[in-house]
């Protein structure tokens, strides 16, 4: 192993947590290194394993309880010190710093399109270099504009779209935002766990702690999209949510639960997908149809062991044994033209090969 | 009824090729789609394999055009990792990346797990099952983002020694 990339550098670098520039310099060595390859292999593999064993559904209702390690009380004491000289200093800045303003202000430009902004009671048209926004302000972009909002003190990146309405609550502590109606493409730097920023539609409530996503406030729905991180989104009538993991989406309209389902069947929907079934549910004798366009598949014969849930390739999956286990859907008549995909691991004889009949319609796949 | 030859053989080198484009990708569900490909393209041109050749390199390739296509389409830089990508398939071993030893590897791994400090299992946790980056879970545990890499390096060491030495005892 060259002696400039460690081990260390090697998971860094699988678990992505290096810097481009450190990437690359990984990435030089594993080029003119075999040894170092055969590790990097190797790490991959492990690494393979570790993710084969915490995979999970990617949606979690509440966070998994933590508790933080024990210090010691030498530590305690160092934190005390700390937490008496911040005291004071909080005490002491206010009687000799002149009063500051808002430091978290932000600057918005508008990359195509034109806007205003309402300020103190004004609107005023956005100049083409941009203007500044404090807590209070208000941000409109026309139809078929797009305005890119910056904070100066941190690296998130908003931008908002279509005839949006963006209003900024508060600034500091915790950045509350209120998206009353357009598209919001986020990308959230992280923020700190006791001041995270908050995005209100007039439906719903998020709460971002670093991230990137697209939120759409619409008239009777709001939507979310996660790409990178997790959204705690739920209602805003409500106190609770659910965190929305990366690739997924969710919906918040008159229905009592959020509606959380995986960017891909979100995206298939929109393209007419008429049933999805996971069989992760793992116990009982029904799968959800996360597409909701034909209803619960059951498993049949129910009196009898047909199905039995076992570990599948992803989460959980669904064994089959026997010439009459099945799983049933509900009477529904196929379009035309369609496609059907399953994934089947066959083992043992089988003889009949078809995955998916349709009695009424005399279709066999 | 047993599988037919084609699908049978595929199947076993299925999990040689998901390490080596895991490898060159670092995203496992971007990999996985990249062999569920792979495997669809060789399935098609079963004729224009020779048997001379060996079967996980040929695989291979098919699976770096894939990712080549998929980085296309990312726009990202293509010519950074040829010559890594290139030579990867020469450290692969069928047997030793095969299901049923990944399956064995897996059960080690998870008693490794649990012998774990509980503060170890809740980093390796957040990472693996949370999703979290360094930096988040630094912030979440209240430490430094030197803290998570080094606590990161030493748990998968120890994760690794442990299970080399419980396959060990598992092979005499």
């Amino acid at each position: 192993m060259k002696p400039d990339v460690t081990m260390q550098d090697l998971i860094a670098y699988l678990d992505r947590a290096l810097s481009e520039e450190e990437s690359h310099r990984v990435e030089d060595a594993l080029e003119g290194d075999p040894d170092l390859r055969a590790t990097y292999l190797q790490l991959s593999w492990d690494r393979l394993l570790l993710h084969d064993l915490h995979a999970s559904e990617g949606i979690h209702t509440a966070p998994i309880p933590f508790d933080l390690p024990v210090r010691s009380s030498r530590r305690l004491l160092a934190l005390a010190a700390v937490l008496a000289l911040f005291c004071g200093l909080a005490w002491w800045w206010p009687h000799v710093a002149p009063p500051a303003g808002n430091p978290l202000f932000v600057h918005v430009t508008f990359l195509t399109g034109h806007g205003t902004m309402q300020h103190g009671g004004k609107r005023i048209a956005i100049p083409s270099v941009g203007a500044d926004l404090e807590a209070g302000d208000t941000l409109f972009s026309d139809e078929g504009s797009r305005a890119e909002i910056r904070f100066r003190t941190e690296n998130t990146v908003l931008q908002l779209s279509g005839d949006g309405e963006l209003y900024f609550a508060t600034l500091q502590p915790a950045k509350r935002l209120e998206l009353r109606r357009g598209s919001l493409d986020a990308s959230v730097a992280h923020q700190p766990p006791y001041a995270p920023l908050l995005l209100f539609t007039p439906h719903a409530q998020a709460e971002v702690i670093g991230t990137r996503f697209t939120l759409g406030a619409g008239q009777d729905s709001t939507r979310l999209r996660v790409d990178e991180g997790a959204v705690l989104l739920g209602k805003r009538s409500e106190a609770s949510g659910v965190v929305v993991q990366a690739l997924h989406s969710a919906v918040v309209d008159g229905r009592a639960s959020v509606d959380v389902q995986p960017l891909a069947v979100a995206e298939s929907l929109q393209q007419g997908l008429l049933g999805y079934w996971t069989f992760d549910e793992g116990s009982g004798v029904q799968s959800v149809d996360h597409a909701s366009g034909i209803g619960p598949a059951e498993i049949y014969p129910p009196e009898t062991q047909a199905g039995i849930w076992s570990r599948g390739w992803r989460g959980m999956a669904l064994h089959l044994e026997g010439s009459r286990a099945r799983v049933r859907t509900g009477i529904v008549t196929l379009p035309e033209n369609l496609s059907i995909a399953a994934w089947i691991q066959l083992s043992g004889d089988t003889e009949a090969r078809w995955v998916v009949q349709n009695p009424a319609d005399r279709v066999v796949g | 009824m047993q599988l037919p030859p084609a699908t049978q053989i595929l199947a076993e080198h299925r999990r040689a090729v998901l390490l080596y484009v895991y490898a060159c990708c670092r995203d496992l569900p971007l990999a996985e789609d990249i062999v569920q490909e792979t495997m669809l393209i060789a399935h098609r041109k079963e004729e224009e394999y020779f048997p001379e050749a060996d079967f996980t390199c040929w695989l291979c390739s098919i699976a770096r055009h894939v990712w080549y296509r998929e980085r296309k389409k990312q726009q990202r830089d293509q010519d950074r990792r040829r010559t890594f990508e290139e030579q990867l398939p020469l450290l692969l071993d069928t047997e030793r990346h095969s299901e049923a030893r990944f399956e064995l590897e897996r059960c080690a791994l998870a008693g490794c797990l649990e012998k774990l400090p509980k503060l170890d299992r809740e980093v390796i946790r957040q990472h693996f099952e949370g999703g979290l980056k360094y930096a988040e879970i630094a912030s979440a545990l209240q430490r430094s983002v030197a803290w998570v890499k080094v606590r990161m390096f030493r748990t998968r060491a120890a994760l690794s020694l442990c299970l080399r030495q419980s396959l060990q005892s598992h092979e005499t």
